[in-house]
This record gives C-alpha cells, sequence and structure tokens, in this order.
C-alpha cells in the first residue's frame, strides 16, 4: 500500500466526509462519560478519606 | 494539600491516576486484541462492516483515533501518577494503584459497551451468532467482573499503603 493509492484516498475522504463530527463524538463519548464518572468517584474518595480522617 | 498534623491521607491523587491509567491500557486491550491481533471487530465495523479494502481502510484510521485517545489517557495517567508521586499526604501502594488500574479498566468496558456497543450499535464484540451474549458477556465480565476485581486489590492496599516516599523526602507541598 502507498499513502496516494486509490482506496486510501477514498477512505480517508470517506473518513473526513460530512460524518465526521458526529462518528468522532461516538468515539469520545465512553470517554468523556468515564471521565465525569472517574471525577466524582475521586472527589467523594477524598472528601471521605478526610471526613474519616477527622473522627 | 500539605499534610495535616493529624496526618491526612489522601488516597484520590494515585486512586486517580490508576484509574485514568486503567481506561487508557483498557483501551489498547480492547484494540490490539479484539481489533488487530483476533480481528472480531473495528470501531465502526457495524456501521460499515469491512468488506472490502477501502470499508477496511475506512474502519483502519477510525481504530487509530481510538487508539490516539487511549494513548492521550496514558499520559494524562503517567502526569497524574507523577504528580501523585511527589505528594507526602499520598498513601504510596502498588496494590492500590493496581487496584485502581483494574478498576478503570472495568469502568471503560462497561461504559464503552453500554454506550458503543448497546445504545449506538457502532460495533459488536463478535458479531454474528450469538451476538448479544457475546456484548452482554463483556459488559458482565470485563466491565461489573474487573471493577470488583480491582475494588477487592484496592482494598488491601488502601491499609496496607505507606506514605509517599518521594514526598516524605520533601517539604509537603501542593500540586493541584
Amino acid at each position: 500500500m502507498c499513502p496516494a493509492c486509490p482506496p486510501v484516498l477514498e477512505a480517508r475522504a470517506l473518513v473526513f466526509s460530512d460524518g465526521f463530527l458526529i462518528n468522532a463524538t461516538y468515539a469520545l463519548l465512553p470517554f468523556v462519560v468515564v471521565g465525569i464518572v472517574m471525577h466524582q468517584f475521586v472527589k467523594r474518595l477524598d472528601r471521605g478519606g478526610r471526613h474519616a480522617d477527622h473522627e | 494539600m500539605p499534610i495535616t498534623s493529624s496526618g491526612a491521607r489522601r488516597l484520590g491523587p494515585l486512586v486517580g491516576a490508576g484509574l485514568v491509567l486503567g481506561v487508557g491500557l483498557g483501551g489498547f486491550v480492547d484494540g490490539i486484541l479484539l481489533h488487530q491481533i483476533l480481528q472480531w471487530h473495528n470501531m465502526l465495523s457495524s456501521v460499515t462492516p469491512p468488506t472490502n479494502l477501502v470499508a477496511m481502510k475506512y474502519n483502519m484510521v477510525w481504530d487509530g483515533l481510538f487508539h490516539a485517545l487511549t494513548w492521550t489517557m496514558c499520559v494524562i495517567g503517567v502526569v497524574l501518577l507523577f504528580r501523585a508521586g511527589r505528594r507526602a499526604d499520598v498513601p504510596w501502594s502498588g496494590r492500590l494503584l493496581f487496584g485502581s488500574i483494574l478498576g478503570g479498566w472495568g469502568l471503560f468496558n462497561f461504559v464503552e459497551g453500554l454506550i458503543d456497543h448497546q445504545l449506538l450499535g457502532l460495533h459488536h464484540v463478535h458479531p454474528g451468532a450469538h451476538q448479544l451474549a457475546w456484548d452482554l458477556g463483556f459488559v458482565i465480565l470485563g466491565g461489573i467482573g474487573l471493577m470488583l476485581l480491582g475494588y477487592l486489590v484496592g482494598r488491601t492496599g488502601k491499609t496496607a499503603a505507606a506514605p509517599g516516599r518521594i514526598g516524605s523526602l520533601a517539604p509537603a507541598t501542593s500540586h493541584r
């Protein structure tokens, strides 16, 4: 395969067509959800740990 | 936060670093094992099945973008781990870190399984016969199972954790 062969160019054009933004959003979505969940969990963990240390 | 006179310990920085590393490394396991070695699915293989060269290359690009995201998570995880290691109030426990990595891996599988496989139908773990069973198995074993395992491993490290080694050599500083 070569960087400028017809199948490569065609595939690249397909990737960066109108559907790119929606597909990129779909690909990002699990990472965003996981990021929010982890952030909330770590916040709670530290808050709980501090309460436990004061008790 | 500086270490307090009561010896307050913060698990969050180490656990957070482990979780993010788990998401990144777990994503790589998915991409390398299921996408590339076994070739069970690709990122958008249920939307554009890789039945010809152009469709295969199309999926390959999306697999690459997925790997770019998992790589980014690994970099963020390493930075968070480095920052956690410099704090005196963070217990330095391999088991807590390993448990958090397993937890992050399981969380990613769980969320990715629900969103990409069930909700959006971008791809399925093992398309074809018994597709739903494979998807559910992935969410239950690879998601909930790994999170549970991570919790159990992390719990043992939580109690056995030693104070931060690097942080204990220098005055505790805030690295927010």
